[in-house]
């Protein structure tokens, strides 16, 4: 895995606990979350918002510390000024316009009417509401609210900014532009922080994830890289083929398949023995066209990846 | 029979034509409707329930006409709205209950129904619970219930994955599946997600500014585009894949977030030739699948067909 | 992935429905029920009943028993002399803990439903826009008349039962319907205009402080004209008194308190008059939210 290690990590966790009462939110998490775009991901109750506030500085950890760009975020106006934050609740005051309202917060945090304004513009043209920004709240649509916080976000031009399910209620083509718009944030050095469940589309903005489950860290990194780590699960390999007998046939004896199934045109392959699968498979698909129509690792998306890890700890196994 | 027929159906909305002219036929099992925000699904649904007058046009629902018959029709309708629902100071079994009563059935039957429903939808014994102690995850499924206690023939949801983590969404799309198949339920499932949609429904409507743009049964909708691939190596061999292909002139992006790249090749070649080719560089190919069109493609394509913006530029 | 083998019954339809407001007042009711404060205020009404039993029982069965010590004790006191007055005070002190009731149990009525989302999925039911205001008009009607006419009717008939003579007995009977109208002319316009201000205001909170502002003003706006404009008529404005004064009238009470000279017929247009228009308004928005929701 390759990590700029010159580049400090953006959010940095070290022993970090938070419990409220008896609820242990977050137990003992120490990690590191390099620039970029990062997906934070968990079933619900597992500390992701925790984890996020604490990042914010509206909680302080009850033990362990957290670093932020370095410093911690509690109380501290020169890190959170460098931070920007979409919340998945919808409040706003109603009554204002989408541009006041951006315009506002960033006077609020200190910025000149002039410059106030022209942060508020060039945030409402990044999420592309300018044609409704003169609107009041209102009267949006729950994709046009999601967008103003969105906005809301990007006015003071953060280094850091947390998206807490930043497309929801967005259309596809909403969608598609969020994408887009995460992308490019990325591109120009902006590191983002995504918390989703809709586990297709953080793997579309990125590869890098974490994953919290039960207020513990599970996993950290690339996806593909956490797939490889996941060695108790066989790999499920699927090959659409013209000759699925055959196929089944010439994998069925080998000693690292322990299951070969059949359906139609494909054939599913399980095994413990990845490597050797795929040499065989790449021979067979150039000595013998027609066998081989198409391969797919089953299992190898974010998905399945986040179904292993989270029954592992649900099973104690 | 068809279950929904509308005709050239207007509707108005103070002074606005939410929808303009719609007509479609929706037959049984599992049907997604898609459209921007705006595009008239809530008007069309919230005349199917009889609550609005079309100008114009004619709207029916297995045979009954709205909105004369509309309580007719709310009879054997069931919905699953878009936000949250709850009944803070009442169980979720004392809520659908009083649900089932609307319905017609005596006080035992309800709470009888009730029970089963919500062993149905997965709510175990929280249901004696009030419900404003409930997770985001169990108030869907309370609304689930709640559409589903009277037996209805068709079913409306809207976004029925709002809000669930990983798991309830597919626990939640397991449902509907199994409402579809084994319960013979038509589903009219609105959602954003249209990964979602591809994985429930077989036939999509797509609605835009108050008419139907496209509609089709998925397997035509989604069609496998030829001689474009997705090829993804080991990991390692990632970029010496990506400089063998774009060597060959056959690489056509470069996909983010699984490290796999979109390849097209040109009219003589095919899958063979690609292993071909990492072979002889010494890459091994994981991952091979021909690319086919996206619903979401698919999707955003028919709303720039039918734009303003195209219509201008046709006339 | 579970797979649910388990799965609900099929359902022919029950018979054609009429009346389906009854099953919304019962679910309102049941819902209060269940609810400490509600409990605890009822529980109030009911100690102020208990009371007036004893008082009744007092004079009816122990003052007119002579070999009873405390017989004579009894005969003089006043307070428990029972008249037409008596009756009529007991609806008027239990009217302010009836409205009380009112308001906690009304003023989140629509409000809460609304901020919940339950309209999408009660309407599309078949329910429609009139059983529910109906059903939930009734269930503040039920909670509104036990309190007042309902306990004021136990007491006469107990009354009316324990005394030894016929012409009381022809006496509750005339106050019966005085308690009617009394409590009528109170729980009317509470009800429906504690639940027009739970349509209008969207959080349980402020629609009973609105409701509670609106009769302070309503009250002082009457005594402000009353006073500058010296003509003690004027009080009939307020809402409360004008209740008051249909009731006095009512039970042909020998000392009024309420000192209008306008007759009661008036006070019982103008209170009859603020019930429907708060009704019009109520119809109208229920049936806005029919659509809307």
């Amino acid at each position: 895995m390759t990590v700029d290690v010159v580049r400090q990590p953006v959010i940095e966790a070290r022993d970090l606990s938070k419990w409220f009462g008896e609820v242990v939110a977050l137990n003992n998490v120490t990690l590191s979350i390099a620039p970029g775009v990062t997906g934070v991901l968990g079933p619900n109750g597992a500390g992701k918002s925790t984890f996020i506030k604490l990042a914010l500085g509206l909680y302080a950890p009850s033990r362990g510390e957290i670093r932020v760009l370095g410093e911690p975020p509690r109380n501290n106006r020169r890190v959170l000024a460098r931070i920007g934050w979409c919340p998945e609740v919808d409040h706003f005051y109603d009554h204002t316009t989408g541009f006041e309202f951006v315009y506002w917060l960033c006077r609020y945090w200190g910025m000149s009417p002039r410059s106030a304004r022209a942060a508020a513009l060039e945030a409402c043209e990044m999420v592309r509401i300018t044609d409704r920004m003169d609107d009041p709240i209102d009267e949006y649509s729950k994709g046009m609210r999601q967008r103003i916080k969105i906005a809301q976000a990007l006015a003071l031009s953060p280094e850091l900014i947390f998206l807490d399910e930043p497309m929801n209620g967005l259309d596809p083509r909403g969608r598609e532009e969020m994408y887009a718009l995460i992308r490019s944030l990325g591109d120009r050095g902006v590191s983002v922080i995504v918390s989703s469940h809709i586990l297709y589309e953080v793997e579309r903005i990125t590869d890098n994830v974490v994953l919290l489950v039960g207020g513990t860290l599970i996993a950290q990194g690339r996806v593909r890289d956490i797939r490889e780590l996941i060695d108790r699960y066989p790999h499920t390999i699927r090959v659409v083929s013209d000759q699925p007998a055959q196929l089944a046939k010439r994998f069925a004896g080998d000693p690292g398949v322990f299951a070969v199934e059949t359906r139609g045109d494909t054939v599913t392959i399980r095994t413990l023995t990845p490597d050797d699968c795929y040499e065989t498979l790449n021979i067979l698909a150039v000595k013998a066209p027609g066998w081989i129509r198409a391969i797919e690792c089953a299992d190898n998306n974010l998905q399945a990846v986040f179904d292993y890890l989270t029954k592992k700890t649900v099973s104690g196994v | 029979m068809a279950f929904v027929s509308l005709n050239n159906l207007v509707v108005e909305y103070d002074d606005f034509r939410a929808l303009d002219g719609l007509t479609l036929e929706v037959e049984d099992g599992a049907i997604g409707l898609l459209g921007p925000n705006g595009a008239g699904k809530s008007t069309l649904l919230k005349t199917l329930l009889g609550f609005l007058r079309p100008r114009s046009g004619t709207a029916s629902v297995m045979g009954y006409r709205l909105p004369e018959q509309a309580l007719e029709v709310r009879r054997r309708m069931g919905y699953m709205p878009e936000r949250e629902v709850s009944s803070p100071r009442v169980s979720a079994v004392s809520f659908l209950a009083y649900c089932g009563r609307m319905f017609g059935m005596t006080r035992a039957d309800a709470l009888e129904r009730a029970h089963e429903v919500l062993n149905y939808v997965g709510l175990g014994e929280a249901r004696y619970r009030p419900m404003q102690e409930y997770s985001t995850g169990m108030l869907q499924r309370v609304k689930l219930a709640q559409a589903l206690i009277h037996d209805p023939k068709l079913l409306f949801l809207d976004e029925p994955t709002n809000g669930l983590d990983p798991d309830g969404r597919l626990e939640m799309l397991a449902l509907i599946r199994d409402i579809v198949d084994r319960r013979h339920v038509t589903v009219l499932l609105s959602s954003h997600l249209l990964p979602d949609v591809q994985q429930v429904c077989r036939y999509v409507i797509m609605l835009n500014r108050g008419r139907v743009i496209r509609h089709g049964p998925l397997e035509t909708l989604i069609r496998p585009l030829d001689h474009h691939y997705e090829v993804g190596a080991r990991p390692g061999e990632e970029s010496a894949l990506e400089t063998a292909l774009s060597r060959a002139g056959w690489l056509f992006h470069r996909q983010v977030g699984n490290g796999r790249f979109q390849v097209t090749l040109p009219e003589n070649a095919d899958c063979a030739d690609l292993f071909r080719l990492a072979r002889d560089a010494g890459i091994q190919i994981r991952h091979c699948v021909p690319l086919k069109t996206t619903l979401e493609s698919v999707f955003i394509d028919s709303l720039d067909e039918h734009s303003p913006e195209a219509a201008h530029a046709r006339v | 992935m579970p797979v649910y083998e388990q799965t609900y019954r099929s359902f022919e339809g029950g018979p054609a429905l009429r009346w389906r407001w009854r099953f919304v007042a019962a679910q309102e009711l049941r819902v209060l029920a269940v609810s400490r404060v509600f409990k605890f205020l009822v529980f109030l009404g009911g100690l102020h009943y208990l009371f007036r039993v004893m008082q009744i029982v007092a004079f009816d069965i122990v003052a007119q028993d002579p070999n009873n010590p405390l017989a004579p004790l009894l005969q003089r006191a006043d307070i428990f002399y029972i008249s037409g007055q008596t009756f009529y005070d007991f609806i008027s002190y239990q009217l302010t803990l009836m409205f009380v009731t009112l308001l906690y149990a009304g003023s989140g009525m629509i409000c809460n439903d609304v901020r919940n989302n339950l309209p999408e999925v009660y309407f599309s039911k078949p329910l429609r826009w009139y059983d529910y205001l109906t059903g939930k008009l009734l269930a503040l009607f039920v909670v509104g008349f036990f309190l007042t006419a309902g306990m004021a009717l136990l007491l006469l008939l107990q009354h009316a039962l324990m005394s030894p003579s016929w012409e009381v007995a022809i006496d509750c009977l005339r106050w019966s319907i005085g308690a009617l109208g009394y409590s009528a002319a109170a729980v009317l316009p509470s009800a429906l205009f504690i639940l027009l201000c739970s349509c209008l205001v969207n959080g349980q909170n402020y629609a009973a402080i609105t409701v509670i502002m609106t009769i302070i003003a309503n009250t002082a706006l009457a005594a402000m004209f009353a006073e500058t404009l010296r003509y003690q008529n004027w009080y009939v404005f307020s809402v409360p008194v004008a209740v008051g004064h249909v009731g006095e009238k009512l039970f042909q009470l020998a000392r009024p308190q309420i000192a209008l000279t306008i007759p009661w017929t008036y006070s019982l247009l103008y209170v009859a008059g603020f019930s429907l228009v708060c009704l019009v308004f109520l119809v109208i928005r229920v049936r806005k939210m029919e659509v809307a929701s």
